[in-house]
């Protein structure tokens, strides 16, 4: 049986664009993981799977001959660099498997990785070209310490940088049952071994289980674009595929999820990947009946928020003739007003002196407390203006009385 | 960290300590000076931006409001030329004087008292608004006073004060002018030779004459050495002091008379041998006592008012400068280098009438914000105390006599009891100042009263209608 394979790529949470590329036609699988400004990263990665259209492995251990296209590869890429100044420095890591018989060579620069997984347990391939592999190897850091370096993105290898590169290579057995794993580091950088291998473990079918790594990745962070190319060298597992269709996928870069979905269904008939949470949620808000939820919630907390405010608010204004506070704001609605008395006083609006009824009339929106201390003090103030009227009243009568006592009443009273 | 790493941090910290401390030195310590510097444009136009307080009456009826145009506030002052020279103006092109000048921290709500601007009114955008003051000025008293001055049609001032309180009731200066028409009228307020700009109830220098004898009269009763009752002898009109003849009005001899005859008829031969007696030092401290050679603490700018006192050439002389006899004597009744203004004289009269106590004046009666809360209330302080309340009995008493015995007959109304002081200075090149200072009534005294008349050919007893009438209207009645 001829091999089997599935691919996924996913931009992840963080970055904007997606400046892996990857390439998959039995028995040539391939996973670059691009690197540079302004979308040369993509152009890197891009440039590299494409050499690998027009090849067919020929040697039964074909490790020279990906030497060989690898190394065209990079003297590709490092003429496009130095060619054009907004492309200089960029670069791409490459890891490319192919099956043969009973063997699977393997060829890597950079730090994307080859894994084999065998009877549940997940080995490394590859070393990682950057200076924390480097620093692994030589002792000087543990593995753990790695995970959560700071320079763990800094490589020591990559194609298109310079004129010339060191290519690893490799080549080994493999066993009924193993699957091969090509991934950038926006996988394992996220992913720890045990979880990759567990659900490998599960031998869902390839596509489920490379969409079920890209769904983990992105649950750990999705800090940078994930790719993932998982290989059955012996056919043994289904890829979720009809089996007519023609088995390549290319993937461009520069694709998110939905698009690399279309994209390898486009080009190999792949069924859409298993969904995730966060699609499930994107998909529906994206309908009919999520507009309208979306849009009822909205008009729903813009009108609680606004009867909220209009309620926190007060005004002084007149109510027949009694300066008093209202609560609301001092519009109508329609029919509906927006305002409603919140407290009376004794204070009437001929009470107040012009300047004071110039405020009223203003009417303008106050805290609860604002308005109290102005009712309160009008309130005071007509209160001592009235005592102050009955004092002069009663002195007046007092007059009037201590008057009407010196009035000479003529004998036999008045008439 | 590696070394570059390190560097830039160091780099970075101290540019942030540097654009701190600037933005605080800016903010903080510069922030006065850059506020106040004349071509910081910004200012005036920051404040009209700002709703100002509104100036009211005693009545709280409008002095001063506000009209908007364009988000800028401008000025209106309702009442027009009625109270000008204490409210002031504030205007983009012409400044601020007055209390719109002294009292623009509160105006603009930028006094610490007013500065009630909370979140609340921030997030309803709220601007920040000046407090109103309320004045103690009684614009039914104010209205009077101008009247009768503006019938005599003399440049004068008349300034009233509420004796228990030290309140000014009325203060007005004659001429007049419209702060409403400042752009129409500028070149001509400031060209005429009247100068209607200047509030002579505070900054205007008038020799006192005969009203400074309520001060040699002070001085003279409380040193023990005179009494109301002292005798004098009088008959040639004239008397001769340190190679100076001193003449009694129209050089008229009064024969053998009392301390208050003296006072009551102003005579000067007299009142010349009691400062003579006295000497200099014992006028000045009395002068010192009644607040000469310091500016009255009153709410206006300190460059709108001024200090009374002996001066020369326009600059106030030191107390402690040496006068010969004839100068004291001069003194004495009210001639020599004297300059008084009116609000100095109603304070003087202001003490007498309250039993030897100098209220410090005040305009300002209350600052209240927008929802009408007072914020800072006046509260009557004593300023100096001048004399013994006995001292200032028998003195009050001599005054009720200038009313009704003396000088003083055109202040005299059966209403009530007036007590005054009269004065006609001498003043070289024109007319004499023809002063009257006392309080009403007389018995238990609410109001004190100066009034001077500038140039009045004819005669001191031209500014009795005005007293009357203003301390009527004072009065209610």
């Amino acid at each position: 049986m001829p091999a089997t394979f599935a691919t996924a790529t996913h931009t992840g949470l963080v970055r904007k664009s997606n400046e892996d590329s990857l390439f998959a036609r039995p028995p040539v699988f391939v996973v670059a993981d691009g690197m540079g400004g302004a979308q040369a990263g993509e152009v890197a990665s891009g440039t590299a799977v494409s050499a690998f259209e027009g090849y067919v492995p020929q040697a039964k251990s074909p490790e020279d001959e990906l030497k060989r296209v690898i190394a065209g590869v990079n003297a590709n890429i490092y003429e496009l660099a130095s060619s054009e100044a907004s492309r200089s420095g960029m670069g791409t890591t490459l890891t490319a498997a192919v099956v043969r018989g009973n063997s699977v060579s393997i060829a890597h620069v950079g730090d994307s990785r080859a894994y084999l997984w065998r009877d549940g347990v997940l080995d490394q391939l590859t070393e990682d070209h950057s200076l924390v592999g480097e620093m692994v190897r030589s002792g000087q850091i543990t593995p753990e310490e790695a995970e959560g370096h700071p320079q763990r993105s800094i490589i020591t290898r990559a194609l298109g940088v310079d004129s010339a590169v060191e290519i690893d290579t490799r080549a080994l057995e493999w066993k009924p049952g193993d699957i091969i794993l090509l991934c950038s580091d926006g996988l394992y950088s996220m992913v720890d071994d045990g979880t990759i291998a567990a659900i490998l473990a599960k031998r869902d079918n390839l596509y489920v289980s490379a969409w079920a790594l890209v769904e983990a990745a992105n649950a750990g962070g999705g800090r940078d674009n994930i790719s993932v190319v998982l290989v059955s060298p012996d056919g043994g597992i289904e890829t979720g595929l009809d089996d007519d269709t023609a088995q390549i996928a290319t993937m461009a870069p520069g694709q998110d999820t939905a698009n690399a979905a279309s994209n390898a269904s486009a080009l190999s008939g792949t069924p859409a990947p298993p969904e995730g949470f966060f699609t499930r949620i994107k998909r529906w808000l994206a309908s009919v009946p999520g507009r309208i939820t979306i849009g009822l919630a909205l008009v729903i907390v813009v009108f609680s928020a606004a009867w909220f405010i209009t309620r926190q608010v007060y005004f002084i204004g007149v109510e027949g003739d009694h300066v008093v506070i209202y609560r609301g704001v001092p519009y109508d609605l329609g029919p509906l007003s927006l305002s409603s008395v919140y407290r009376n006083s004794i204070v009437t609006f001929s009470d107040l002196e012009p300047f004071e009824q110039d405020r009223v009339l203003k009417g303008e929106l106050q805290s609860k407390s604002g308005a109290e201390t102005m009712l309160d003090n009008y309130t005071a103030q007509a209160r001592d203006r009235k005592q102050e009227a009955e004092r002069q009243a009663a002195e007046a009568e007092a007059r009037a009385k201590s008057a009407s006592k010196n009035l000479v009443v003529p004998p036999g009273g008045l008439p | 960290m590696n070394k570059p790493i390190k560097r830039l941090f160091i780099v970075s910290v101290l540019m942030f300590a540097s654009l701190i401390a600037m933005l605080g030195y800016r903010q903080v310590i510069e922030a006065q000076d850059l506020a106040d510097n004349p071509q910081n444009t910004r200012k005036v136009f920051a404040q009209m931006r700002i709703e100002r307080g509104l100036i009211l009456g005693s009545d709280k009826s409008e002095l001063a409001k506000n009209r908007k145009e364009d988000d800028l506030y401008y000025r209106v002052y309702p009442k027009g030329d009625l109270v000008p020279h204490l409210v002031g103006y504030s205007d983009p092109t012409y400044g601020q004087v007055g209390l719109e000048h002294s009292q623009n921290s509160y105006l603009t709500g930028t006094a610490d008292e007013v500065e009630l601007v909370n979140l609340f009114d921030t997030l309803t955008g709220k601007q920040k608004r000046g407090a109103d003051l309320k004045l103690t000025i009684n614009l039914q008293v104010q209205r009077t006073a101008q009247e009768e001055l503006q019938k005599i049609g003399k440049r004068g001032a008349v300034v009233v004060i509420d004796v228990k309180t030290g309140a000014v009731t009325a203060m007005v200066s004659n001429p007049t002018y419209d702060p409403n028409q400042l752009g129409a009228n500028w070149q001509q307020l400031n060209s005429d030779p009247d100068s209607p700009l200047f509030n002579r109830a505070t900054q205007g220098l008038y020799t006192p004459g005969s009203v400074f004898k309520m001060i040699t009269a002070s001085a003279a009763l409380e040193s023990g050495a005179f009494t109301p009752q002292s005798r004098f002898r009088d008959d040639r009109g004239t008397v001769d002091i340190g190679g100076f003849t001193v003449h009694n009005y129209r050089a008229e001899p009064f024969g053998e008379h009392s301390l208050a005859e003296a006072f009551s008829q102003s005579i000067n031969t007299t009142f010349a041998q009691v400062g003579d007696q006295l000497g200099k030092d014992k006028l000045i401290e009395y002068m010192q006592k009644y607040g000469f050679y310091e500016k009255p603490p009153f709410d206006l700018p300190s460059d709108e008012i001024a200090a009374s006192g002996r001066y020369e050439n326009g600059e106030l002389l030191s107390p402690g400068d040496s006068m010969d006899r004839a100068q004291v004597a001069s003194m004495a009744f009210g001639q020599e280098q004297l300059q008084v203004t009116p609000l100095e004289m109603a304070l003087v009269a202001e003490s007498i009438a309250n039993g030897g106590k100098m209220m410090k004046p005040y305009s300002v009666d209350s600052v209240s914000d927008y929802n009408g809360t007072v914020v800072k209330q006046a509260k009557p302080e004593v300023w100096k105390t001048p004399i013994r309340p006995d001292m200032a009995n028998e003195l009050k008493d001599m005054m009720v006599k200038v009313v009704n015995e003396g000088t003083g007959g055109k202040a005299k109304t059966g209403k009530v009891q007036i007590a005054a002081k009269t004065g006609t200075a001498e003043v070289t090149g024109r007319g004499p100042n023809a002063w009257f200072v006392g309080f009403a009534p007389a018995e238990s005294p609410r109001y004190a009263i100066a009034v001077v008349v500038e140039d009045s050919d004819a005669g001191g007893g031209i500014a009795g209608p005005v007293m009357r009438e203003t301390l009527l209207a004072a009065l209610g009645l």
